[in-house]
């Protein structure tokens, strides 16, 4: 799958680099609805990213989709291209926009995606 | 709301990370007594330094000198270097520090190490945040005397006399070399700042990207302390190990404070006096028992723990904050620390097993930098 880079300030105020696969493509390759099929109920779809630790936040299908918000959201596996380990890794969540960290998820386990519906 | 329909499992990778340290400044300038280099390895900001006191290699020097100097006391007992002893990553191994008069302090005394990145001073000052008016407090405060030195009395001729001092501040204040209480806290706080601990096994490990430099339990216990069910990184996070941190380009970073029960006395002060947290200096009585929270680096070398020394190891600390907050049963302390009002909500206690709690001591452990307990830049010059 094609790989991006995002570099964030990280918490000593140092910039770092994640590189890592869009969020988007990955939820795109799994079957979530996306492009023109991102309408009406599927607009009530969320992403749940749970950590290895238990811990776990939620993203709209929309945030990620170039249609809406075009959210930057990169599943990293690389931090400044060195693999994440111990409590980073192996794979966790960038959100470049985002002002707080909390939902940079590290350790992260699972993405799934739940579809609301009236 | 209706069921899942796509479950995405990402795969577990195995590989470690390869790292080097690399020096932010490799190269030092030729002369080197009017510029200072911080040679910080990755991950590890330029620290904030005061517009009107810029670090050199000169000042650094002569605040070494003042800093283990025992005519900066009273009675020529004590020094800066009395409660704050290199050996001890600059704590002094005591619950409360004693001034060079033998009164006692009411807290115990802080670890030097890395106080550049302190974002505010002290356990409890909100207001505190150069280290250059801090100096003063050990200087001459009086409640309690610590060095116990008086405007006006003998420190600044002795030192004006002494031959070695001319010339340390003449290099440090080349552009005006005079012998004042301004020139030594600049030099003090200059040397405090130089005190950069990024040398831990930890730091080769995760840093230098040396997969040997810890023990297993340490990177099983570094996974725990950065867990969401203990949450220690929430208060202890960045590389520092601490939420007071700042740098040069976060300077301004707001520092919170933390009740984290260690006390439930009944009343308005439910902290024991006089060690009542923030409110000392806010007055608000939802700071009572709100305390900065101390960088942990070499946090296995600096017992006894918290802001008033009451809990002598690292094990009965974990103990504590597995708890949710420590219960004293009877005597003039007594009360359910869990049940304190303005406990931080993160303090909410956790399971821990004797494998877990071992883990984390031996992470806990592996922040201790022995390089800086013995690096002659840091030691006693006299």
């Amino acid at each position: 799958m094609p790989r991006e880079k995002v570099s964030i300030p990280d918490q000593d105020g140092t910039n770092v680099e994640y590189e890592g696969v869009p969020l988007r493509d990955i939820l795109r390759r799994a079957g979530a609805p996306m492009g023109k099929e991102l309408r009406g109920k599927a607009l009530a779809s969320y992403v749940i990213a749970k950590a290895r630790d238990g811990y776990q936040v939620v993203f709209t299908l929309a945030e990620m989709a170039p249609e809406f918000a075009n959210e930057p959201i990169v599943v990293a596996d690389k931090r400044d291209g060195k693999p994440l380990f111990g409590y980073q890794g192996p794979f966790r969540l960038v959100c470049p926009n985002d002002k707080a960290g909390a939902r940079s998820v590290r350790m992260l386990q699972d993405l799934e995606i739940v579809r609301l519906q009236k | 709301m209706r069921g899942l329909t796509l479950l995405v499992v990402l795969l577990f990778l195995t590989t470690l990370a390869p790292a080097l340290i690399v020096q932010d400044s490799p190269q030092a300038e030729p002369d080197s007594s009017q510029t200072y280099v911080w040679n910080l390895p990755k991950g590890f900001p330029k620290p904030y330094v005061p517009a009107d006191n810029p670090m050199t290699d000169a000042k650094v020097e002569l605040g070494r000198y003042l800093f283990y100097d025992a005519r900066m006391s009273v009675n020529g007992k004590a020094s800066c270097a009395t409660c704050h002893k290199q050996e001890l990553a600059f704590t002094d191994g005591r619950a409360v520090s004693e001034g060079a008069t033998g009164q006692l302090h009411s807290r115990s005394a802080m670890s030097l190490v890395n106080v550049a990145y302190s974002g505010v001073l002290t356990w409890n000052n909100p207001t505190m945040k150069s280290l250059e008016e801090q100096a003063l407090v050990p200087m001459f405060g009086d409640h309690p005397v610590e060095l116990g030195l008086r405007k006006g009395d003998g420190l600044l001729p002795t030192l004006r006399a002494d031959p070695k001092y001319r010339a340390l501040f003449g290099r440090a204040f080349p552009d005006n070399p005079e012998i004042t209480v301004e020139h030594v806290v600049k030099a003090i706080a200059s040397f405090e700042r130089s005190i950069i601990s990024a040398r831990s096994p930890y730091d080769e490990y995760h840093y230098g990207g040396d997969d040997t430099a810890v023990s297993d339990s340490a990177k099983r216990g570094e996974i725990l302390f950065f867990n969401q069910h203990l949450s220690c990184f929430r208060c202890h996070g960045g590389f520092n190990f601490s939420d007071a941190t700042v740098s040069e380009r976060n300077s301004g970073r707001e520092v919170e404070f933390h009740n984290t029960g260690l006390y439930n006395l009944a009343g308005t002060l439910s902290y024991p006096a006089p060690n009542v947290g923030a409110y000392e200096y806010t007055k608000d009585p939802a700071d009572v028992g709100k305390f900065k929270t101390p960088t942990l680096r070499n946090i296995a070398i600096t017992a006894p723990y918290m802001h008033d020394g009451s809990i002598p190891t690292l094990e009965a600390v974990l103990e504590h904050y597995a708890a949710g907050g420590r219960t004293i049963a009877s005597g003039p302390n007594a009360g359910i620390g869990h049940n304190n009002p303005n406990k931080d909500r993160l303090i909410a206690g956790f399971q821990m097993s004797r494998q877990d709690r071992a883990d984390l001591i031996a992470f806990l452990q592996s922040l201790t930098d022995e390089k800086v307990c013995h690096d002659p830049r840091f030691a006693n010059p006299w």
